[in-house]
């Protein structure tokens, strides 16, 4: 089954087409790489599927319902968690603060609804619920901190544990590791495999190899708009037109 | 038709003028980032300094008119221009959107101050048309005047020659790669600065056209008048979205035309006098209407870079605390201060309040709100017309629609609290009670038909809030879409209708609540005779009406206790929300945030607190009228001191109440007395007194450049050293120092300005000599951290520094070495 279905999306910006009549499916509970050279339209497709730019013309589906149309909040509500490549950190407020407040966001709209365990905070308080994010992306140590003040790879952790809140069906990351150290980027894999554990699917946008290739399941290759390949990670790796691709067609 | 001509040809060459102000308005903006507030007063300067050349009898005068165009237009203007760019807008990079729409707001501000100032007097100055006034031509029997028809020419060959400069010519080829890509240009040898100087000359000098060319239509000239004229211009510029220029001359002609058929349909003004005023309010009106068709930029990534401000959150303790400090030193104050610098002190701090509503507004939740003064006179109109009224059967009307507000406010606010679902309805129950509860029974008037009271009731304000709350939210339904500049014109159209339809309006407002009452429940004159006489507050068996002294008192406790419930508020879960709001909205949204119920809930509380601090303020002044205190322009004086005070602060609007009701008129007085005192200086004391007067407003904020968090912070800063314990002397002494000149000034050993002279010197040193004793103590833990345990010992503190540093938890090394026996 999938969680995530794009159908024939194509987006133009005046006269460039920075995606071009793209479909892809994210299954239910596994990794799924996104790669490609910069400009390649990956961020592009973030922003349609996070409801932040619409599709010129095509359709998204998530967990069955077409969702093309509706505001972004909302498609966060049913499950569509993301980061964000430039980071978007609240940066008046600390790092606990900051995944306090997407808690208590969450808590606001799912409050009054009707008792679905995804709904409300589950039987966690806020408190609770902060802890747990912060253990599980491993930031207790800095959590009194303001965001401006910590390195890039852990601001990328606070973006991930602040979207962990939403309890996201979907979570869609965009370069996670850029930043990270060879041995945080290792630890970041790993809290990928525990999440798709817990059941969540992962769209990961990395240029990180090293990630990409040990934790996704699928990886989909990206050029000018166009999705040139799909394989296992073994299969992308020996694909000639994803070497032509990134290291030029002489090669 | 002649009339169809007659008024076309009007309207074309208004619009023209339209046109060309809001060319020099979008050249300015695409190559800077910034929208020139001050262009409106830049053009009507320019006016009086080309009057000033060619009509004025004492100084210059009678100069040819070629040659006076030559000298403001390619010397005046250009300089104006160069220098603003140089001086001011130069430094604004990198600051928030509020502080890039203070500082031209305070050029503006200065420019009036400026004109003013030299020229002062009641004289009449009337600039005539280009080749006088019967030089004219005509259509069938239509006329159309030399002066008209140059407009039309001067803004073709305008729009020609700002096309060919922008697409032909190297200087405008590289004004426009700026606008694409500023780094870009810079990296390929370009000199964006340069290009930069070459946009604000070419502003300014647009901004002089059309000033020069709209003068002599107004008859005479006018600082206000002619500023707000160019002003209606900013809704063509909108109408090209600030970059298309053919677009923006379109806009300029549509509004010209469309104003000037409205005179033709309405008989200017004369046929529906509920609107006589739309003539003069129709451009901001379709300024508004055009920001709510045009095109948002869309939430995107990558927006949010951290701005030069920076505000820390106090916490409730502190709040409080500071609070109770706080109505001391106005108790004190009180017993030293004759009745006028009471009254003014009170006044201050109404003003403070009001400004409370921008702290909440845009230093928490960064919603840019041109209009505060709109909602506080609002609210005063609504006391006054509660408690004095005018009308039949005010009581029972009023009471229905107190009660339908108090519903509607608390759909609007409670929800982004958390408050949803069955607890909604019964709050929302219990809060239209209390407000039904309030009219009734704690208003006499109600039911009792014309009222007219000596005092207000407490009831009051709270419609007075409730009224504003509700406006606001009004203003903000359809504009809720709109973020930083869009918003901040938005509402400041929204203020400029406030000031013609709503003070000047001189219609009975005749309404009849359903169900309720016989015919006519509430007949409002809306702002008699244009001026209000609002009553003083009469409750708790206090005497607001003979006794200043309450007055302030009252002012002092009902500040704090707004500003310990905004800091409260900050620090809860809707503080954070609006916190986040500010910082990124595109992660609000992609968290789940509706966004949209979270700004009307902050708009409609902030207009609620503008209310009711116009409330008070109009109480204390006993007297509002439509030109004063509640205009744009007093109500951009307050936005841009209370941004200069530190608008993330509840201090910082302490600080812009008090600076914008007192300070200058404090020094003004002084320099004043000075003048009095020694009669040979005269000259001098009394250009320094106009000067604070007329400028000292618009220079602190364009000082705001160099401190864009505000003064609040500076002085924290500033006064951080004293609560050290290493300080508690310097402290002590210095508080001390203060309360004994106090006290020799409350048995009158020595005058008010004695104390003054004495007092506020110890203040401003107390925390420069804290620093200087740090210093002197300190030198040790500035050895470098890297040769800790090597040049010197480690110590607890400093243990506790590395912890910190490193970003380990805390106490980590702090335990860590004391088993190995290494902490001393």
């Amino acid at each position: 089954m999938n969680i995530l279905e794009i159908e024939e999306v194509t987006v133009r910006f005046g006269g460039h087409t920075a995606i071009n009549n793209m479909s892809l499916e994210v299954p239910v509970g596994t990794i799924t790489g996104l790669i490609g050279p910069n400009g390649a339209g990956k961020t592009t497709l973030f922003n349609v599927i996070s409801g932040l730019l619409p599709p010129s013309q095509g359709e998204v589906y998530f967990d069955g319902h077409k969702i093309t149309t509706i505001p972004p909040y909302r498609r966060a509500q049913i499950g569509l968690g993301r980061t964000f490549q430039r980071l978007e950190l609240f940066t008046s407020l600390t790092v606990k603060d900051n995944i306090r407040v997407a808690a208590e966001i969450r808590n606001q709209w799912s409050l009054g609804k009707n008792n679905d365990s995804r709904l409300g905070l589950g039987g966690l308080t806020i408190q609770e619920e902060v802890e747990k994010a912060i253990e599980l992306t491993g930031l207790a140590g800095i959590a009194d901190r303001q965001v401006t003040e910590i390195p890039t790879g852990q601001a990328r952790l606070v973006e991930l544990a602040r979207a962990l809140t939403l309890r996201p069906k979907l979570l869609m990351l965009d370069e996670p590791a850029s930043g990270q150290d060879e041995t945080e980027t290792e630890r970041f894999g790993n809290l990928l495999r525990t999440l798709t554990l817990n059941g969540i699917a992962i769209l990961l946008v990395e240029h990180d190899m090293g990630l990409v290739m040990t934790v996704c399941d699928l990886v989909h290759v990206l050029d000018f708009g166009e999705i040139i390949s799909i394989g296992t990670p073994e299969e992308i790796q020996t694909n000639k037109a994803v070497l032509d691709a990134y290291l030029g067609s002489e090669s | 038709m002649t009339q169809f001509i007659t008024f076309t040809v009007i309207g074309l060459a208004t619009g023209a003028i339209y046109a060309i102000a809001s060319a020099g308005l979008v050249v300015t903006y695409t190559t800077s980032g910034i929208f020139n507030f001050s262009h409106g007063a830049i053009g009507m300067f320019t006016a009086f300094v080309y009057w000033q050349l060619r009509w004025d009898d004492s100084w210059g005068g009678q100069w040819p008119a070629p040659i006076a165009l030559i000298f403001v237009l390619l010397v005046i203007a250009p300089l104006i221009g160069i220098l603003l760019q140089l001086a001011v807008m130069r430094g604004l990079e990198g600051t928030s959107e509020t502080t890039k729409l203070v500082i031209p707001i305070a050029v503006m501000l200065a420019f009036i101050g400026a004109t003013n100032w030299i020229w002062q007097g009641a004289e009449q100055r009337i600039p005539k048309p280009f080749f006088g006034r019967n030089a004219k031509w005509s259509i069938g029997d239509a006329y159309i005047t030399w002066h008209q028809t140059i407009i039309v020419i001067v803004a073709v060959l305008l729009a020609i020659g700002l096309r060919f400069l922008l697409f032909n010519t190297r200087a405008g080829v590289a004004m426009r790669a700026v606008v694409d890509n500023r780094e870009l240009v810079q990296l390929n040898g370009g000199r964006p600065d340069r290009a930069a100087l070459l946009s604000w000359a070419i502003g300014a000098i647009m901004a002089a056209i059309a000033g020069i060319l709209i003068s002599p239509l107004l008859g005479g000239l006018g600082v206000l008048a002619l500023t707000l004229l160019v002003v209606n211009a900013y809704a063509a510029a909108i109408f090209g979205r600030l970059r298309n220029l053919p677009l923006t001359f379109l806009g300029g002609l549509i509004i010209g035309v469309s104003v000037s058929y409205w005179n033709w349909l309405s008989g200017t003004g004369q046929k529906w006098p509920w609107l006589s005023e739309l003539r003069t309010s129709l451009p901001v009106v379709i300024l508004f209407v055009v920001l709510l068709l045009l095109p948002q930029d869309r939430l995107r990534g990558g927006r949010v870079s951290k701005t030069r401000e920076w505000f820390l959150a106090p916490t409730a303790g502190k709040a409080i605390v500071w609070s109770g400090i706080f109505i001391v030193i106005i108790a004190g104050l009180s017993l030293i201060l004759t009745l006028k610098w009471e009254a003014l002190l009170t006044r201050g701090l109404t003003m403070a309040v009001i400004a409370l509503s921008m702290v909440l507004l845009t230093g928490y939740a960064g919603e840019i709100n041109l209009a505060p003064l709109a909602f506080a006179g609002i609210g005063a109109i609504a006391a006054f017309q509660f408690e004095v009224g005018s009308g039949v059967e005010t009581g029972i009307g009023f009471a229905t629609l107190a009660v339908l507000l108090a519903v509607a406010f608390g759909f609007l606010v409670f929800p982004a609290f958390g408050i949803v679902g069955r607890k909604l309805f019964v709050s929302i129950i219990c809060f239209s009670s209390f407000v039904l509860v309030l009219v009734c029974v704690f208003d006499s008037t109600t039911g009792t038909g014309i009222a007219s009271r000596e005092t207000m009731s407490l009831t009051a304000f709270v419609i007075a809030a409730l009224v504003s709350g509700f406006t606001g939210a009004l203003v903000a339904l359809p504009a809720l879409r709109l973020r930083g500049l869009y918003l901040g014109l938005a509402t400041f159209a929204f203020a400029i209708f406030v000031d013609k339809m709503v003070y000047k309006q001189r219609q009975t407002l005749k309404l009849d609540v359903p169900f309720i009452g016989d015919g006519e429940d509430i007949s409002i004159n809306i702002f008699n005779n244009g001026a209000l006489n609002i009553p003083r507050p009469g409750f708790f068996g206090i005497d607001f009406v003979n006794n200043q002294w309450a007055m302030l008192i009252l002012s002092s406790i009902v500040f704090s206790g707004i500003s310990i419930c905004l800091v409260v508020l900050r620090r809860s879960s809707y503080g954070r929300q609006l916190t986040a709001m500010k910082d990124s909205p595109a992660a609000c949204a992609t968290l789940g945030m509706n966004m949209k119920r979270l700004k009307l809930s902050v708009f409609t509380l902030a207009a609620a607190i503008a209310g009711f601090g116009g409330a008070l303020h109009a109480s204390n002044l006993r007297t509002i009228q439509e030109d004063y205190p509640f205009t744009i322009w007093e109500g951009l004086a307050l936005f841009m001191l209370t941004v200069v005070g530190g608008i993330g602060y509840v201090s910082g609007a302490l600080i812009g109440g008090l600076v914008y009701a007192c300070a200058f008129v404090v020094m003004g007085d002084f320099w004043g007395k000075l003048a009095n005192d020694w009669g040979s200086f005269r000259w001098l004391f009394t250009v320094l007194q106009d000067f604070f007067l007329l400028l000292g407003p618009a220079l602190a904020g364009i000082g705001l450049g160099r401190n864009p968090s505000g003064i609040a912070s500076q002085f924290f800063e500033g006064y951080a050293s004293l609560k050290l314990k290493a300080n508690r002397a310097v402290l002590i002494i210095g508080l001390m120092g203060v309360v004994a000149v106090w006290g020799l000034r409350v048995i009158s050993v020595i005058d008010g300005w004695t104390f003054l002279l004495i007092a506020s010197p110890i203040l401003l040193l107390m925390p420069v000599i804290g620093e200087a004793n740090l210093e002197s103590k300190a030198r040790v833990s500035e050895s470098p951290l890297e040769l800790a345990g090597l040049d010197y010992d480690i110590s607890p503190e400093l243990l506790q520094e590395l912890d910190e540093k490193v970003g380990i938890a805390d106490n980590y090394l702090t335990t860590r070495t004391t088993s190995f026996g290494r902490r001393k």
